[in-house]
């Protein structure tokens, strides 16, 4: 050894022995994820690594799922709410928006389950708003229900 | 389940029974309003894994009206699992077998595929005409409306009315069996090509 290689030693961060946590430590934490899984590929790291990046992906795409299903739900309830007091949802939903009325499908399906009543009275304000402003008896909705006090909105308003 | 939720509980354990009368209307489109009651559509509380389904009786499917020259060719398929055991049976030999078995098949593939099928599809009583069992005719609460007025035909208006109305054409006496609209069947009765599934679009809200 020369004296010249001793002298040229610099600090690197880099070449600190640093061995990080042991291969069971490592592999510990998928095979927590795989604790539930059946047959080797609960145990066998190489059967157990696949599944449960298999399993995150399936549970990525099942988080999008989840509320483009939930959306579908509201909706579907929104429409038999409204189907029940003998309207459309798209009248609904239309008549509600003229008149400002910011309510979520969510929020209607709640009302149309837990607070029948509540739902019917918007839908009565949401058709004669919708009557008011004009659009026309697409539908064949007929008179809309009386009893209903429309003030300030009766302007025809651009959608 | 939280706490609040446990004592969550739907008004379903009634199930409700409806009437649809299927005099001259369409099945395939009759199906998918049999469909909203069967699985419980109609309801709020709608949830595609929650029991809400209602019962839905169906009389004179004898009559029920296919559009077109669907007599001729829709035709049923059916393997028995044997080798050469597949069949095409046209409508209107499965209409003459059995008088229910159009609307059933209708409802059937108008419901969705899952496990509730089955149970839903035992909740459609189907009858081909308008005898209904007293015990069942006790239960029905609410006839739904069908899609189509039923007219009259000429033979029964009453000639009192008929002749009232003005006469504006002379047609001739074969006007009627002449015409050659909808094809005739094939005598030979060979296999019909299949038409595409019947939906008809705007049933759902989304």
């Amino acid at each position: 050894m020369f004296w010249t290689s001793v002298l040229s030693f610099k600090f690197n961060p880099n070449r600190i022995y640093n061995p990080g946590p042991t291969k069971f430590w490592r592999r510990r934490k998928v095979f927590r994820l795989s604790a539930a899984f059946f047959g080797r590929r609960r145990n066998c790291w190489r059967l157990a690594i696949q599944g449960v990046n298999k399993s995150m992906l399936h549970a990525a795409c099942g988080r999008k799922q989840r509320s483009r299903d939930l959306m579908k739900l509201h909706a579907q309830r929104v429409f038999s709410g409204a189907e029940e007091i003998g309207m459309h949802m798209a009248v609904y939903r239309k008549g509600l928006e003229c008149s400002k009325v910011c309510l979520s499908n969510r929020s209607l399906s709640d009302l149309a389950i837990w607070e029948p009543r509540t739902f019917k009275a918007l839908g009565h304000f949401a058709w004669n708003n919708y009557a008011a402003q004009g659009f026309g008896d697409i539908r064949k909705l007929g008179n809309p229900p009386e009893g209903v006090f429309l003030r300030g909105l009766q302007n025809p308003k651009k959608m | 389940m939280s706490s609040f939720r446990r004592a969550q509980q739907w008004a379903t354990f009634a199930r409700s029974w409806h009437l649809y009368d299927m005099k001259w209307q369409n099945p395939y489109e009759s199906a998918y309003v049999i469909k909203k009651y069967l699985s419980g559509l109609w309801k709020p509380i709608y949830h595609p894994l929650n029991n809400c389904g209602d019962h839905v009786v169906v009389i004179n499917s004898k009559e029920v009206a296919l559009p077109g020259d669907d007599w001729y060719r829709r035709a049923y398929f059916h393997h028995r699992r044997y080798a050469g055991s597949k069949s095409w049976t046209l409508a209107w030999e499965l209409h003459e077998a059995d008088n229910t078995l159009i609307v059933k098949k209708a409802v059937y593939f108008a419901l969705e595929k899952g496990l509730f099928r089955g149970n839903q599809m035992t909740r459609l009583h189907i009858f081909p005409d308008a005898n209904i069992p007293p015990e069942i005719a006790g239960n029905i609460t609410n006839q739904i409306r069908p899609l189509r007025p039923v007219p009259s035909k000429l033979e029964e208006v009453p000639d009192e009315v008929a002749s009232q109305c003005p006469q504006l054409f002379d047609l001739p006496a074969d006007f009627v069996e002449g015409s050659d609209l909808w094809g005739k069947p094939d005598p030979e009765r060979k296999a019909q090509p299949i038409r595409t599934p019947y939906k008809p679009k705007g049933q759902e809200p989304w």
